[in-house]
């Protein structure tokens, strides 16, 4: 689900860079000493996750858990997804610099609505976990598939077809991604819940 | 806290040279007939010219073939598919791809690059890992710093 690079026009690629900057700054201001090192993991296991390719019929489609990073590093999650798309894209040509900004936008817009949604809801356990897991997976790849087909469609009416294509292409991992968010914070919740109930 | 950073920092720091210079080697092969084709190219899509590629006897150890790369990082050799071999492709520099070839025909279509792929992987997430480490490591200063 990364973008590559000579597809978009500059307005998005700038609007991209523009927003991804605006929610770095604010996760930069907020972030505090002891969350450091938990958003370096979380930052860790999103830059591994995509490198875990799960075979679907012909093609093969790639873990995000950007959910499972919004849930738990909040505003921060712009600085570590941020990071990990800037090494995937150094390290392993995923996606690219000048796309760096709106695929940021992409995996984190989405992780930081999972985290306000879904964060008041697992603190005052309005919510079973399981439950809250895979609603959190599944929606943030649902809106980052979105935002990925408005992303490509912003390139002419010839990327219509392909942008629809991604977004049907990611149901799957939908899926898949609301499923392995359920078992990470089942597993959390199990080792050390009051890193997801404040 | 300050200490656990500074160690992280310390052990992402004797990490890193040797693992930011292993910049990736892929070598892709596949038959046509008995006829083995391969393409070389480093991480970045840019073919690896003119380099030697060596094709080993699994069993033996001995050279069955030898060739060089075209300038669009291609080659082809004729071999005898029947027995197992490892085509080493060595892009100088201490760069290089092997493929390995297990003497069935189970494996010839596709062609299996999971080998390769994951020589060339490891040493990149190790990188990613480290200067993530370090660039929170960083941040942690900086903040602290601010703070003070």
């Amino acid at each position: 689900m990364h973008i590559s690079e000579g597809i978009l026009p500059l307005t998005t690629l700038g609007a991209g860079y523009a927003i991804s900057a605006l929610g770095v700054g604010v996760g930069l201001k907020n972030i505090r000493d002891d969350e450091m090192v938990r958003t370096a993991l979380l930052s860790s296991t999103f830059f591994v996750a995509s490198l875990i390719h799960i075979p679907i019929g012909p093609t093969s489609i790639h873990l995000v858990l950007n959910g499972f990073v919004g849930l738990l590093a909040g505003w921060s999650c712009f600085i570590a997804i941020g990071i990990a798309l800037l090494l995937q894209a150094l390290l392993f040509q995923f996606g690219g610099i000048t796309t760096l900004g709106i695929n940021t936008l992409v995996m984190s817009l989405p992780a930081l609505v999972c985290f306000l949604i879904f964060s008041p809801l697992l603190s005052g356990k309005k919510l079973p976990v399981a439950m809250t897991g895979f609603l959190c997976g599944f929606t943030s790849v649902f809106l980052s598939a979105l935002l990925l087909s408005l992303s490509l469609a912003t390139a002419g009416e010839s990327f219509f077809p392909a942008a629809r294509l991604v977004f049907a292409a990611n149901t799957p991992l939908m899926l898949i991604d609301g499923l392995i968010t359920t078992l990470a914070l089942q597993f959390i919740m199990k080792v050390k819940p009051e890193m997801l109930v404040s | 806290m300050k200490r656990f950073f500074l160690l992280f920092i310390g052990v992402s720091v004797l990490l890193t040279p040797a693992t930011l210079s292993a910049h990736g080697v892929r070598l892709f092969c596949w038959f046509e007939g008995e006829t083995l084709h391969g393409e070389g190219y480093f991480a970045g899509g840019d073919p690896v010219k003119n380099s030697k590629v060596s094709v080993i006897d699994s069993a033996e150890k001995n050279v069955l073939a030898e060739t060089r790369t075209s300038e669009s990082g291609t080659f082809t050799i004729s071999l005898d598919t029947s027995i197992p071999f490892q085509v080493i492709l060595d892009a100088g520099q201490g760069h290089r791809a092997s493929w390995t070839w297990n003497g069935t025909r189970e494996k010839e279509k596709p062609p299996d690059h999971r080998e390769t792929e994951s020589e060339n992987t490891l040493p990149a997430i190790a990188a990613g890992l480290a200067v993530i480490a370090l660039l929170f490591g960083f941040l942690y200063l900086w903040k602290r710093g601010h703070a003070a």
